[in-house]
């Protein structure tokens, strides 16, 4: 069990080498980056903070930090739908570069378990997820804080650690198992395409949460926490309210869709090995 | 001097530029919202220039041929398309159209009307394939294509045009159904989609041969499309001084009026955008001449001759 994790271990960081020296994730990044730093612009003109005499200075201040989390927050609908189109199709070819590059029939030789090689690989692909969303995470957070106004920490870490984060790595951990199998990148990124526009089809909801929507591959119960949360239209329409834990239960549901695609390939290529 | 390095003064002389001028340029920007019609001058500028260097490619092209024959493997090149996304475009039209024949109020597909099912279809499509067309990184036995005695270039030219025209024709086939369905004018629609089709695919091309990875080629893409197709009216409505940019803009309307455009802008606009898309094309193909460039990813070394030679 120990072998298996040191050699996890090993191939995680040759891969995440390998997508770090692509650059892949970074630009991925850095793009994100100049969508929040743009849209913040834009927003700090049509938000409107209170300047009412009536209200004291500490509940003025209250008040306009409230509207400033809302306005912030509302940035996560965006975010959500980039993170599903981006990231899947930019790691897509994780599994099937070994093969282009002619390396797969070496590694293949190695002492190395399938297991081993499929947690190492996903979990870099993992890595690198979270290092293109930190960034941006920190610019949003440090130029809304000193261009916008201040707003309620915990709710915008809510949103990243909670909500975007775990969407963007489990959909990028599926589309990575999805694209194992093709024999060359280009296929493993039209495979990576079409995942990322499957699930925007399923972003649509209806009023209530049923079961199925917590396995949502467009990891919608995030979406409409946050859509509700910016646009008060669903709740006129009579949509049932979403909460944390909806979204804590969404998010169990993709780590189990996750955990199901990681045995199945596994499992295939083990018996492609023996064969 | 090193390329990055020239790429990196020249980005830092624009953004210190915009910096300095910022007043002014805020003043400018504000001005032409009020009067977009006076960047017309700019765009026909833009638009003769590209036009210029358009005719001189076709030239360029008409010699070569008549230098190295007939050479052209338009099979080869027709196997070069993924059957997948053609012929997912190829069901998407007409399903998408008969979905929205009757102008949903509710539902999925609520904000998408049957003249605009091919503008969000081929474009995109389009796009994608033409960054999947041609990588060298993943191009297979390219040190073989390298020696055959046409030129390099014509093998990227041929799968564009493969591409463009089957896309193009199943483009056509949805603008005759939306005109049975809904009686729409086909050559509105017909330049409501080609140019955008045109500069996606230019796009697609370009920055998979600059990067060398499909994979960025595909991101541009479809965030071109994306912004674009969702944004770019609010774009026009901000800054009504972008119209030649805007890919998906739309026949003038009451909306685009009190903007100041008007049908000329349109037009130019359209023309526009179709130039920039064979500019782009074009300047992709310019890559492809230099051989150590396309085999090691490094532009080649141009060794300045020895004094007293």
């Amino acid at each position: 069990m120990a072998s298996t994790f040191v050699h996890a271990g090993a191939v995680l960081r040759y891969e995440f080498l390998i997508q770090w020296r692509q650059r892949v994730a970074l630009i991925a990044s850095f793009g994100l980056c100049f969508m929040c730093v743009l849209l913040m612009f834009e927003l700090r003109n049509s938000l409107s903070l209170f300047a009412e005499k009536t209200l004291t200075p500490q509940q003025l201040s209250e008040v306009n930090r409230q509207l400033s989390t809302v306005a912030v927050l509302t940035l996560y609908t965006l975010l959500h739908i980039f993170s599903l189109l981006v990231f899947p199709i930019i790691l897509a070819d994780t599994f099937p570069k070994d093969k282009q590059y002619g390396v797969r029939e070496l590694i293949d030789t190695l002492p190395l378990s399938s297991a081993s090689y499929l947690i190492g690989k996903v979990s870099a692909s993992v890595c690198s997820v979270l290092i293109a969303l930190g960034l941006p995470m920190i610019v949003l957070g440090v130029g809304w804080w000193l261009i916008v106004y201040p707003f309620d920490v915990g709710a915008y870490l809510g949103m990243w650690i909670v909500a975007l984060i775990p969407t963007a790595l489990i959909n990028t951990a599926l589309c990575v198992l999805i694209a194992s199998g093709q024999p060359t990148r280009r296929r493993a990124i039209l495979i990576g395409i079409v995942f990322a526009f499957g699930c925007l089809l399923f972003l649509s909801f209806g009023p209530k949460t049923t079961l199925p929507d917590y396995f949502n591959p467009g990891r919608m119960l995030p979406f409409k926490y946050y859509l509700m949360y910016a646009s008060s239209t669903p709740v006129l329409y009579g949509y049932e309210d979403v909460n944390v834990w909806h979204i804590g239960l969404g998010i169990l549901g993709g780590i189990a869709e996750v955990l199901i695609a990681g045995v199945l390939v596994q499992r295939w290529m083990t018996r492609r090995l023996m064969h | 001097m090193n390329r990055y390095i020239r790429q990196g003064i020249i980005v830092a002389l624009i953004i210190g530029g915009g910096l300095l001028f910022r007043p002014q340029l805020t003043n400018l920007i504000a001005q032409l919202d009020k009067t977009p019609y006076q960047v017309r001058p700019a765009v026909w500028l833009i638009m003769a220039v590209l036009a210029g260097v358009g005719g001189i490619a076709c030239l360029g092209a008409v010699r070569s041929v008549q230098i190295t024959g007939s050479a052209f493997t338009w099979r080869s090149s027709l196997g070069s398309l993924s059957l997948w996304i053609t012929a997912a475009s190829a069901f998407a039209i007409p399903l998408l159209m008969l979905a929205t024949a009757d102008d949903p109020k509710t539902g999925p597909f609520m904000w998408l009307r049957v003249p605009r099912v091919i503008d969000l279809i081929v474009p995109l499509i389009v796009g994608i394939q033409a960054a999947l067309l041609f990588s060298p990184d993943d191009e297979p036995v390219l040190e073989l294509k390298l020696t055959y005695p046409r030129p390099f270039v014509w093998l990227a030219a041929e799968r564009i045009s493969v591409t463009l025209l089957v896309q193009i024709a199943i483009g056509l086939l949805g603008t005759v159904l939306a005109l049975l369905l809904k009686n729409t004018d086909p050559i509105q629609n017909l330049v409501r989609w080609l140019p955008a089709t045109v500069f996606l695919a230019g796009i697609g091309l370009r920055v998979t041969l600059a990067t060398r990875q499909i994979v960025f080629g595909v991101l541009i893409v479809i965030g071109f499309w994306f912004v674009m197709w969702f944004y770019g009216d609010g774009m026009l409505a901000q800054h009504p001084f972008m119209w030649p940019l805007h890919l998906y803009m739309q026949p003038i309307n009451f909306s685009t009026v009190l903007l100041g455009l008007t049908n000329t802008d349109y037009t130019l606009n359209r023309l526009m955008i179709v130039l920039l898309g064979i500019g782009l094309m074009l300047s992709a193909f310019s890559e492809l001449r230099d051989e150590e460039r396309l085999l090691t990813g490094a532009y080649a070394i141009r060794t300045q001759p020895a004094k007293g030679h």
